[in-house]
Parts: C-alpha cells; structure tokens; sequence
C-alpha cells in the first residue's frame, strides 16, 4: 500500500504518477467500548451561544419596535413547508398550480429566447413577405389564414380591442402583402421598456410574421446605460449633449418623437446602423433623421456608410420641426450624424426603415418617467412629429415611478388623459390607435414574502378607466402577470422572469411580456379580419387613414372619399440602378416645386449615385397624410434642401 | 431544507441538543438522527421553484436496501471464491458480479433516469438532426431528486469496496442507513466513502469543547460566504448577466464571469463549511472538499483543491481501475481524459457540460504531457514540432469557433489566436518554483478556470455563443454606472483577496481567536449573522447551485 498524499501536499496534481491506490481492507464490525463522560465545561460554551442567540430571536417576538427583525411572522408560510404546509394544511394544490403557471411562463421565455438566440446565430434566416401584385386592390378582402402560433390561446386579451381598428387595418394591408405597406407603432414608457426589452420582443414577433419594415426610431444617442437596441448598431463618436424630456430642460417643449433632444455646436457624431448578427435589423432602405430648424442654426453633416457626407443647413426663421431622408439601396448601411458647426443644432434621433412590407415597432423609454412628465412637451410639436411619423398606433406603457406619487389617483387619472390627448385630442385630424398597457407588477418584501404593493391594483383600475374614457384599448400587463404577488412569483423563477428589485423584468420576463401582448394584438386583428372580410381592399385605407368606422364602409363612396384608386407603385429594383428608389408619391400630393428642385432628387449626381443615396429633406409637413398606397415616407419639399 | 433559513435553525438546535443528550445510547441516536436526516430531507421549506415532494425519499430507502443487501450478498461469497473448486469459484464470482451489477444498474439508472434522460434524447435528435434526418423527441416532467448525484456516488462507494475486498459489510441496518442519508451532508456532499464514516458510527462521538467551537466556526463561515459571497452577488449582478449576456458589454461579461467564479466556489463551499461544521458538532468528521482551489498552479492542482471528494472518488473508482498510469501513455491519456470528462458530465446534462468537461480533460491530458515531457534546449525540429502543434490546436480552435459556437470568424481568429497564445505561455514557462513564477503559473491557472466556466454557467449554448461573442467584441463601452454598488465591489475584490490569502490564516489564526471568544459573544454573532442573512436574502432562501447536480 501506498499513501495518498495529504490534502494540503499540492506537488502532485489529481491523477499525477506519484498518487497510487489504497488497497488496504477496512473491518466494519462490533461497536467500540464507550470510553464513558465528556469532559466538563465541553457544551457550555456552544449552548451559552445557543441561548444568547435564542434570547434575542426571541426579543424581536416580545420587545416592541423590533418587529422588523423577526425572522418568521405569521405572513410568511409555515416552516417545514413540504411536510407541514403542503401535505397537513393542504397548501399544496395551490402552491402546485401557481408552480405549474410559472413554468409554463418560464416554458414560453425558453421557447422565446430560443427563437431569438436562433435569430441571432442567422439559423432561422428571416423570409420576406410576398408582395401582392399590383392592381388588386379593389378585390375583397380574403378571409382571414392564421399562420404559425396566431390561433394560439391567449391568456389576457386586449380590452375594446375594437379602438385599434385603424392599426389592424394598416396591419391588414401589410398582410396581404400590399407594396410599400408599412405598419407602424410607437410605444412610450418608462424604464418598463428600457433597453428595449418588451418593445423589442414585440418587434420581433411582429416581424416575423409580418415582415421586417426596419428597427424604427433611435435616439441620436445612448444617453444613458439602458438605452440599448436590439437589432441597431451605434457607435459614439463624441456624444450630443442630451436633455430628457422628464427633465423639464426646454423651455420651448420641443422635446422630439422620442422625448429626448440633443444639442451641440459641433463636433459631436453617432453612427447608427443595421445589426451586424441576427436576422433582423439587417437591411435598412431609409434613414430619416428628425431634428429641428432653430435661429442661427448651425449644419448636421450626414454621412451614408463611407460616402461622400451631406451638409445640411439648420438655420431657420424660427423654431420648427424638420426631417431629412437619406436613402440606400436595401441592405447593410450606417449613417453618421453628426453636429458640423456653424452655430448650435439641435436633433432627435433617426429613424431606419425599409420599404415594406412588414412593420416597425418604436421603442421610446424614458427612464424615470413619472407620467405627467411627458407633458412637458409642446402639444403641436409632438403632434406634428407623430404625424409626420404616420404612426397607426400609440402604445402607453406609464404608472411604474407613478407609484411613488403622493397625489391622488383622480390627480393620476387626469395626468395620464392629457397625457392621451396629445396624441389624440381635439385637433388631431386623423389620430392614431392608442393602447395602454398597465405597468408591471411591483412587489414588496414582507417577512419571507413578496407581496404587490398595495398601490398597483388602484393604478391599474385608473389607467383602465382612462384608457376607456379616452378610447383606447387597453392591455392589463399586471393581470397578465398572475395578479397578486405575481412579481415574486416570477424574480424567483427558474429562468428568472423578474428582476430582483421587484420592479422590473429579467430579459426572459421581457419575452414573456412581449409574447403575451403579441398573441393579444393577433387576438384582436383576428377578430378584425372577421369583420372586414369580403370589403374591398381600399377599404382598409379609408379605415386606417380617415378613421372610418368598420360597418360603415358598406355605406360610403370610396372614391369620393379616396380619390381614383392610385397606381401602386413597383417596388424599386435593387438590381437595376436604372430605377430610382425614392418613394413614389401621391400625384395629388406631389409638390411640383420638388420635381423643379434638382437638388433634392440628387439630380446632379450619376445615375448609380442616385440609385445609392438619394438625400431628401423635409419639413414641418402640415399634409404629413398617408401616401396610398405605400406607407413608405414621401419626400417632404417644403423643407431647405441639404446640400452637398 | 436549506442551511441558512429559519426552518433550519428550529431544526438543528434540536437535533443538536438530542444528540448529545443521547451520546452515550448509540440505540436512541442513530435512529434520531436518521429520522432527522429524512425528515430534513422531505421538510423543506417553500420555494420557487417548488421542492419535490416529500415522497422522493423513497428513492433514498430503495438505495438505502439495494446496496445493504448487495453489499451482503457479495460478502457472502468471499469464501467461495477463493475456493480450490473452480466452479464453486466461478459460482461465486458471478454471483458477485451480479449483485455488484444490480447495485450498479439501480444506483446508475435511477440517476441516469432523472439526470441524463433529457439530454440523451435531445443530443440524439441533435445528432441525427446533423444528419439530416429530423425527429421529434418527448421532453420528459422530471424532477431531479435533489441529492441524487451525491447520495448515488456515496452509496456505490460502499458496495463497489465490499466487491473489491477492501471492506466488510456494515453489520447493522440503522448504521449503513444514517451512513446514507446523514443529513449535513446528504444534498450537496461532500462525498463521503463508507471507509470514512461508518467506522466513527460504532464509537462513541468525538465531543470536546475544541470540536464544537470548530463547528461553529465552520458554521460561521460557511454562512457567510453561502450568503455574502454566493447568494447576493448572484441577486444582485450574475443572474442578470447570465440571463441576458448579448445587453451587457465586453466589459460587464468579463466581471460577471469573475464574479460567478467567485460566487460557485463561495455557494459549494460554503455548503461544505456548513457541512463540516455541522457534522463536528454532531461529533463526526467528513472529509474537506475544498481547498482554495484558485490558488492553483496547474489544472491538476486545481482539481485536487477542488470539489475533492468527486474528483478524488473518480480517481480512486474509475481512473485507478482502468489502469491508472500504469500502461502506455496513449492509454494513460484516455484514462486520464475519460476520468476528467466525467468528472465535468458529473456536474450537468447539457452540450454546454459536454464542452466544459472537454475543455478540462483535454487541458488535464496537455497538463500531464507539459509535466512529463522533457525540457531542453530548443532545436530546430522541436520549434518546427511546435509551430505545427501551435497551428493545428489554433485551426481546431478557429474551426469549433465557428461550427459549435457560431462565432463570425473575426472572433473566431481572436478565439484561436488567444487559445494558441495561452498554449504557448503554458509550455514555454518553466516551474522555478519562485515567487514571480508561482504567480505567474496561479494567473494563467486561474484565469483558464475562469474563461471556462461561460460552459459551466450559460444556460444553453445559444447563451455561451452570445456570452463569448460578447467578450470577444471588445466594445470598448466599460461597465455601466450604477451597475455594481461600491458594496458589492467591496464583496467581489474581498472575497477574491481573501481566497488568495494563506489558509492558515484562516484555519490557525483566525480559529484560534474565535476559540478565546465567550459563548455569549459567539451567540450575538450568529444571531446578527441571522439576521444579515435575512435581510441580504429577503425572505428568498435560495438553492445551492450544487443541488441542481
């Protein structure tokens, strides 16, 4: 026999030569004699600590003001919980099914997280949508086909799912296939849907099945550390000085689409771009970048990729919004943007885009963002740029910091109306579709607990009651959770769902959510289909854009209405440079002043030049209507042209 | 049920008193304390997710009855086999055989059953996926009976040493049963051979005043950095990492693998601490599991300072008897790496552990070559001899990059480029045994177990894919403010530093003052201890990660 080296003899590794087997027999037999009592004084010590530990566990129980140190309360569930709690007290068929519930959800963040890890190794390539041929239009309206997971049962369905008539048309049109038919949405919230969790999960969803029309709005930043965008690449040059709209920082209101304006006088440059893996957010055919026209407004230089850069002046008579496009050829690209001097500019953020058709889906946090913040905007500004954004739904994800208020939630409720009726109040000519979705559920520890905070039912119930007064549908995120306690439930999940300050998701619960507001929007288009189906096509454009009811399609003339039925218009062929790629316009619409202006179709530049970057710039468009048939962004002509 | 919650602690104190109250009747005691043992087996306390059912305590009594009756059957047969008669000899080697086959079969099945069966399936549609041929296989409900890995290992120890004539059955019933399910150490080891505890079963318990300040010591510090350095670094930053490693930066990913390397070996050992602990203050010794594993100068080092009762069970159970290094190096090798990969397939059923356990095997195997090969001065067919073995291990690296881990070939070049950097470090260094050189050998030892362990932590191998294309992105964007609060800084650089210092410090000096300290002082510690314990894990007790195994 040889020994095996001591533990602490680390010369020789685990399986070194020098180690050899023990082959020595050990005999298991009678019990020894017992070499009888313990010395004196060998337990005293371990139970004098027994005891004094004992006696003060036990003056939390007795003195009063220690309540919150006491390590069990009758809240919390009974020890020895399996045997006791589960088996004696019957509290296992309760505990077996809010269990079953969670790992079901947690089944559904697996299977969502899945796809997307798919996504992002490029082993699920994404498959663009057919185009409809053109010319059909005036058929029917097919019955409705669901495709993959759309028939799948839905756990909490959309309440009046029936006020998004206007998206489920636009979203019809993109189903069919419709060239150029883009269906947009704009979700606001507070850090809810920071890092673009529950926004991007929905996008992802959203384009899978509908196609990809491009990541949509980014800020002309990363302003602050959550602000991270699936499917965008960004990369900071020298950062633009930011200004959040919860901040209170501009006395002008002129905040941006996405609630935070940046400023420089020069030097500052991001490059925003196609994602470099996954499937989405590949190709971008568009960038329009929002910013503002100021006095004495210094230049933006606008760079496509590494081509030659655009000089675009931002001086103005006053302050105004502004837009200016740049277009590609379908595929990879980036833009930088950046302050070029000449004085102070000031910018929003830009948007990526394709030509359809498919669906883009913003995603806007505002980190922090008590509700009545976000009426700090100029009401005309932010209904000029959701205008010009052509959004056909406004997505409300608020209430998370509400909870901390110390008004009352009648004060809530109003906050939150004026809130929707920037988007769709007196004034506003054709409003977007508007959802609410209430806020997570926020849990508090209590004992060994976690419990909902007591506020989150009564914000709920307001947001539900406003969302119903102010027509919109609404989405009860915190139902959708489990209700009460449902935070803790899913913080402690396995993969967690929850994040560990009971405020917020995990990336897994963010797939949750967003899976479950996806089947809820299916839900009620499917409901949509059933009643449009057999109207004719145009229909959907009278009801996405002049907000005409459903059943009173029957009744109207929709050439009356319309106007003859436009040419849709073929989708530009990346592989002929002989065509241009600039969105076509409406001819009624169309600006005659443009087609005189040589500068902004690019006239001066090569033919294959114009098919790779055609810069367009717009302008505070007051007929920043929709373009039938395509959805995708006309040039606007009134705005100064960029210059090369 | 876990250590650091309230039900334990109504639980032990108890248990503790008793046992000593009935130190001297071995006839009360033993079935004391393996009635507490199944009892904190089935009792646990309410968790997310649920803990299985009281019921799978019978997977214990079943183990427990196998291998009592297999191991006496063999026993039995002894005689006969070294009888002059060869067919009474044959007769009673296959009888052995057999009994030592059904002990096998039930202790492996039963833990291939609840731990691989998922994985084989889907590692077979991947397979035949690879192939070309699509199936669809059944995801089966198990739940993994919480202890099984450990329990199994122990269990076949005691049998497999009867079979070898290396000891006697165990005589009495109640004895082998506590041996079995002796509660400090039934879910999370460490792994305690049959050879080790039951002989202490027949004695009286070893009590003295020393042993039980050792306990509490163990106790304490096992707690604290179960909870400190396990459990709050994991709530407060790894899981969410993990979770989500494609929104975190270059930066964030390299601290979150710092810091889980950190929180694995603080949750397992704490866990033995506690064990060990415990165990002494019930008056018996197990055996240590852990050994400052990071102060390591090589792999084989590190693997004998890690997790030592498996490592070492292993050794002794399978690498031993394939031959050890007893025959041709080639077959030393496959023992060696065969041994090391099921040490690592021990730990999980997933591609990411198979991964993890290639990684370690095939660094042990290079470990071994590097120690026994002979150094000199480099000629020019050696350097040539390396240059090939540096591209080939470089290509193979590049090429598994972008076949396994779907990285795009820039990260795969970096990927290989590294691996072949790391290689070359590894080889040309030489053991001075100086101080810059042990530090040296300790640096590159550490950090290869700390870029391992993305296999050992991601979820899936979508989440190691992302993880390391993460790091290799080199972003540049440095970690986000607010994300680690200077608390937890404090956790993550102590607990390192305090993993680097001399043990002794801890196990002498810092022992021998907690022996000065009075009882009184020792309680008010354990109950703030409590009570920090409570407020860190807010109610929320969680699982030792070893359990999952």
């Amino acid at each position: 026999m040889s020994d095996t080296p001591p533990i602490d003899d680390h010369s020789v590794g685990l399986l070194s030569d020098e180690v050899r087997e023990d082959d020595s027999e050990i005999v298991l037999g009678d019990d020894r004699p017992d070499p009888g009592n313990y010395p004196r004084g060998t337990f005293r010590t371990t139970i004098s600590g027994m005891l004094t530990m004992l006696m003060m566990i036990g003056a939390t129980y007795v003195l009063p003001g220690l309540e919150w140190a006491r390590p069990w309360t009758a809240e919390d569930p009974v020890p020895f919980w399996n045997l006791i709690g589960r088996e004696l007290l019957g509290e296992g068929e309760k505990a077996d099914a809010d269990d079953a519930a969670i790992r079901d959800l947690a089944a559904l963040a697996l299977a969502e997280a899945d796809a997307d890890g798919q996504e992002s190794a490029g082993e699920r390539p994404f498959v663009e949508p057919d185009v409809r041929p053109q010319g059909e239009d005036d058929e029917p309206i097919p019955a409705y086909t669901p495709e993959g997971d759309d028939g799948d049962p839905v756990a909490v369905p959309l309440e009046n799912p029936q006020r998004l008539d206007r998206f489920y048309a636009a979203l019809t049109q993109t189903d069919l296939g419709l060239a150029g038919a883009i269906t947009r949405a704009s979700h606001w919230g507070d850090s809810a849907i920071g890092n673009d969790g529950i926004t991007g999960a929905i996008r992802a969803k959203m384009q899978a099945r509908f196609g990809d029309a491009g990541h949509g709005f980014h800020l002309l930043g990363q302003p602050n550390s959550s602000y991270r965008h699936v499917g965008v690449k960004v990369s900071e040059k020298s950062p633009w000085h930011h200004c959040f709209i919860i901040q209170g920082c501009r006395d002008d209101g002129f905040y941006g689409f996405g609630g935070t304006s940046f400023e420089s006088t020069a030097g500052a440059e991001i490059r925003v771009g196609t994602a470099s893996k996954g499937s989405m957010g590949r190709r971008v055919r568009r960038f329009e970048v929002y910013y503002a026209g100021i006095p004495r407004g210094g230049n933006l230089r606008l760079q496509l990729d590494d081509e030659d850069p655009i000089k675009v002046p931002t001086a103005a008579d006053e302050l105004e919004d502004r837009w200016t496009a740049v277009e590609a050829v379908d595929g990879e690209h980036s833009l930088s943007i950046r302050a070029a001097g000449g004085g102070k500019v000031r910018a929003f953020g830009v948007t990526l885009e394709r030509d359809g058709p498919g669906v883009v889906w913003d995603g806007l946090s505002q980190i922090g963002a008590l509700t009545r913040r976000m009426l700090h905007w100029d009401q005309e500004h932010i209904r000029a740029q959701v205008r010009h954004r052509d959004t056909d739904l406004v997505v409300l994800m608020f209430g998370g910091n509400d909870m901390n208020m110390r008004g009352t939630m009648d004060k809530y409720k109003e906050e939150l109306r004026e809130l929707i009726q920037l988007f769709n109040g007196e004034g506003v000519e054709h409003p977007p579709a508007c959802l609410i979705m209430a806020p997570l559920d926020h849990g508090e520890r209590r004992g060994q607990q976690i419990v909902t905070r007591e506020i989150v039912p009564l914000l709920v119930e307001a947001q539900r009651e406003v969302a119903a007064d102010e027509g919109c549908a609404f989405f009860d995120t915190y139902a959708a959770m489990g209700g009460e306690g449902s935070m803790g439930r899913w913080a402690r999940a396995e993969p967690k769902l929850g994040s560990g300050d009971l405020s917020h998701l995990s990336y897994h619960g963010h797939k949750v959510i967003g899976a479950m507001v996806y089947g809820a929007l299916l839900q009620g288009y499917r409901d949509f289909r059933g009643r449009v189906v057999g109207k004719p096509i145009r229909a959907l454009e009278a009801i996405a854009d002049r907000g005409i009811k459903v059943e009173a399609v029957d009744e109207i003339d929709l050439d009356a209405l319309l106007g003859p039925r436009a040419v849709a218009p073929a989708v530009a062929d990346e592989a002929d440079p002989a065509v241009d790629p600039v969105d076509p316009v409406d001819p009624d619409q169309a600006d005659p002043a443009d087609e005189a202006d040589p500068a902004s179709e690019g006239a001066d530049r090569s033919a294959d030049e114009r098919t790779d970057r055609s810069p367009t710039a717009g302008g505070e468009s007051a007929s920043a209507g929709r373009d039938a048939p395509s959805r995708a962004r006309p040039p606007t002509p009134q705005d100064p042209q960029p210059s090369p | 049920m876990l250590f650091p919650t309230f039900d334990f602690l109504l639980f032990v104190i108890p248990v503790l008193l008793l046992s000593w109250a009935f130190s001297h009747a071995s006839a009360i005691r033993i079935p004391l304390l393996i009635g507490a043992s199944y009892f904190f087996y089935m009792a646990g306390p309410l968790t997310d997710p649920l803990p299985a059912p009281w019921y799978f305590a019978g997977l214990l009594v079943f183990s427990t009855i196998l291998d009592f009756t297999a191991s006496k059957q063999i026993h039995s047969r002894n005689g006969e086999l070294d009888s002059d008669d060869p067919e009474i000899a044959e007769s009673a080697r296959r009888s052995r055989n057999f009994w030592l086959g059904l002990s096998l079969v039930g202790n492996l099945g039963l833990l291939g059953y609840f731990k691989y069966t998922n994985f084989l399936l889907s590692a077979f549609a991947d397979v035949l996926g690879a192939a070309g041929l699509e199936v669809v296989v059944p995801h089966l409900q198990l739940i993994l009976p919480v202890g099984i890995s450990f329990y199994t290992f122990q269990t076949l120890s005691y049998t497999i040493d009867v079979w070898r004539r290396r000891l006697t059955p165990e005589p009495s019933f109640k004895k082998f049963a506590l041996f079995v399910v002796f509660f400090p150490q039934l879910v999370a080891g460490p792994i305690v051979r049959a050879s080790e505890l039951l002989p202490q079963l027949h004695r009286r318990p070893q009590l003295s005043a020393d042993a039980l300040k050792f306990g509490l010591f163990r106790i304490f510090k096992g707690l604290a950095k179960k909870v400190i350095l396990g459990d709050w670094i994991a709530a407060s930053f790894t899981d969410a990492v993990f979770a989500a490693p494609g929104t975190y930066t270059s930066a964030e990913l390299l601290l979150a693998l710092y810091a889980f390397t950190l929180q694995l070996y603080a949750d397992f050992a704490g866990y033995s601490d506690i064990a060990i602990g415990i165990a002494r203050m019930l008056g018996y010794r197990i055996p240590e599991n852990f050994d400052r594993p990071y102060q390591a100068k090589d792999l084989g080092e590190f693997w004998r300072r890690w997790h030592m009762t498996l490592s070492t069970w292993l050794r002794d159970y399978l690498f031993f008897p394939l031959g050890g290094s007893r025959g041709s190096a080639t077959r030393t090798y496959f023992n060696l790496w065969l041994t090391m990969f099921l040490v690592g397939m021990w730990h999980g059923a997933s591609w990411n552990f198979v991964i993890y356990s290639n990684i370690h095997a095939l660094a042990m195997v290079f470990n071994r070559w590097n120690r026994l090969r002979k150094r000199g001065p480099m000629t020019m067919t050696k350097a040539l001899l390396a240059c090939v073995g540096l591209a080939l291990f470089g290509a193979l690296v590049y090429l598994l990059s972008l076949e396994i881990l779907g990285l795009d070939p820039g990260s795969a070049q970096i990927l290989a480029g590294s691996g072949v950097l790391l290689f070359a470090l590894v080889s040309w260094l030489p053991d001075t045994g100086s101080p810059l050189n042990v530090a040296a050998h300790v640096v590159l030892t550490f950090h290869f177990t700390v870029l391992s362990r993305v296999f050992f932590r991601a979820g899936d191998l979508g989440s190691s894919r992302e993880m390391i294309a993460g790091l290799l992105a080199f972003d540049g964007r440095g970690l986000r403010e607010g994300l680690l609060t200077p608390w937890l800084w404090l956790a993550l650089i102590g607990g390192l530093a305090y993993h680097f210092t001399p043990r002794r410090w801890v196990d002498e000096y810092a022992l021998a003052v907690w022996r000065r300290i009075p009882g009184v002082i020792l309680g008010i510690a354990f109950a703030l201890l409590c009570l920090a314990i409570m407020k860190l894990m807010s109610g929320a007790p969680k699982a030792f990660i070893y359990f999952q195994f």
